[in-house]
């Protein structure tokens, strides 16, 4: 690269950097939902990504809403890792167990204490929908866009992304409902057998 | 959008998550500060290996470039142009004594580089040499001449020495014979 090149690039990031400040918030958000609620996994991707463009391996070209293109990215470095983890996943039989835990809700005794139990209960839902209308509920409630820029953020059409969602809106409310049925039986036995007792 | 029933207690739970997310989110700064380390310290190792890159083209390049031209030079010997043909000697007609030996002319100034003038000029007293030698005579080659060489050199006639020897006899004795 030219110093001219060099000069320009430092001028983009100049311009890029109170962007991607003023969207941290959101990014992180969004990566958590694509890293299963990883946290950590979720601070790598978003280094990564971060780093990328630093180094010029993603440039925003004007050609979408800015906030879109880097959620596409963001999406598209989790996948990465995802599959990269998974590689080393089946490589280390020891490593397999722990990818599996570390893929729920940052499994350990400080979850519990930080989420309400609906809200777990509102996760573990979530987590049994597919990766595709998972991916456009969150965009769609979470990051507050519309149908046609989550679209371009899942480098779909937009009609396979309202497929998506109406799909997804369904199946959230029954294994929500399910889960409200399941709670309340267990609330009740719990009641039940203090009774007895 | 407007929302319906369901789809606000699907938003009023992605706020709540919202919310507690927003707690659990690292420093802006950190990672950025982090991302650049990582950046700055990727960068240098790249700029030397373009460097290397580079030197390698050029290396490449300049080989070729060397190969071509040596290959030039040579093209420009083996196709040096030779002499037109009447101007070289023809050995086989000074063998035959049928015409004198012509000296080797070299080509003028204009159709030769001037390079090769030196080692034209030696090929030229090869040429001459060799031309010569081809049409020297001993001079006691005449010593070797003898009266009877022409019978020595032909091959015998036999009829014609019968013929010759019946001219020697009497007639008495050729009549007997008969």
């Amino acid at each position: 690269m030219t110093t001219n090149d060099w000069d320009n690039e430092r001028m983009e990031l100049a311009e890029l950097k109170p962007e991607l400040e003023r969207l941290h918030v959101a990014s992180f958000g969004w990566a958590l939902s694509c890293c299963q609620r990883d946290r950590a996994e979720a601070e790598d991707v978003l280094q990564s990504v971060y780093l990328k463009i630093l180094q010029g391996k993603a440039r925003y070209r004007g050609e979408a809403n800015f906030k879109t293109w880097l959620f596409a990215v963001i999406r598209k470095t989790a996948l990465g890792e995802r599959r990269a983890q998974v590689r080393r996943a089946w490589r280390a039989v020891v490593g397999a167990d722990r990818a599996v835990a570390r893929g729920r809700f940052a499994a350990g005794p400080l979850a519990g204490l930080v989420q309400a139990e609906t809200q777990t209960r509102f996760l573990r839902a979530l987590d049994k929908l597919p990766q595709r209308q998972r991916e456009v509920l969150h965009l769609v409630f979470y990051e507050d866009l519309s149908l046609r820029e989550a679209a371009g953020v899942m480098g779909v059409t937009i009609g396979s992304a309202r497929q998506h969602y109406d799909r997804a809106k369904k199946h959230l409310r029954e294994h929500l409902d399910r889960e409200e049925i399941e709670h309340e039986a267990h609330w009740q036995r719990a009641e039940n057998s203090s009774a007895i007792s | 959008m407007k929302l319906t029933g369901s789809e606000l207690r699907i938003q009023a739970q992605f706020l709540e998550l919202k919310a507690d997310d927003e707690r659990l989110t690292p420093n802006f700064v950190a990672i950025w500060t982090q991302a650049m380390t990582k950046a700055e310290r990727r960068r240098p190792s790249l700029r030397f290996s373009y460097a290397g890159v580079g030197f390698v083209i050029l290396a490449l390049f300049s080989l070729v470039l060397w190969s071509r031209s040596w290959q030039k030079q040579e093209l420009v010997v083996l196709e040096s142009p030779l002499p037109p043909s009447y101007l070289l000697p023809t050995v086989t007609n000074v063998i035959q004594g049928d015409e004198p030996a012509r000296p080797f002319r070299p080509l003028p100034r204009k159709h030769r580089p001037a390079h090769r003038r030196s080692q034209l000029l030696r090929q030229q007293a090869v040429i001459n040499n060799a031309s010569a030698f081809a049409v020297w005579q001993s001079p006691t080659s005449k010593l070797l001449e003898s009266p009877a060489e022409n019978v020595l050199s032909a091959l015998p006639q036999l009829t014609q020495a019968s013929l010759e020897l019946q001219s020697f006899l009497p007639a008495a004795e050729l009549k007997e014979n008969k």
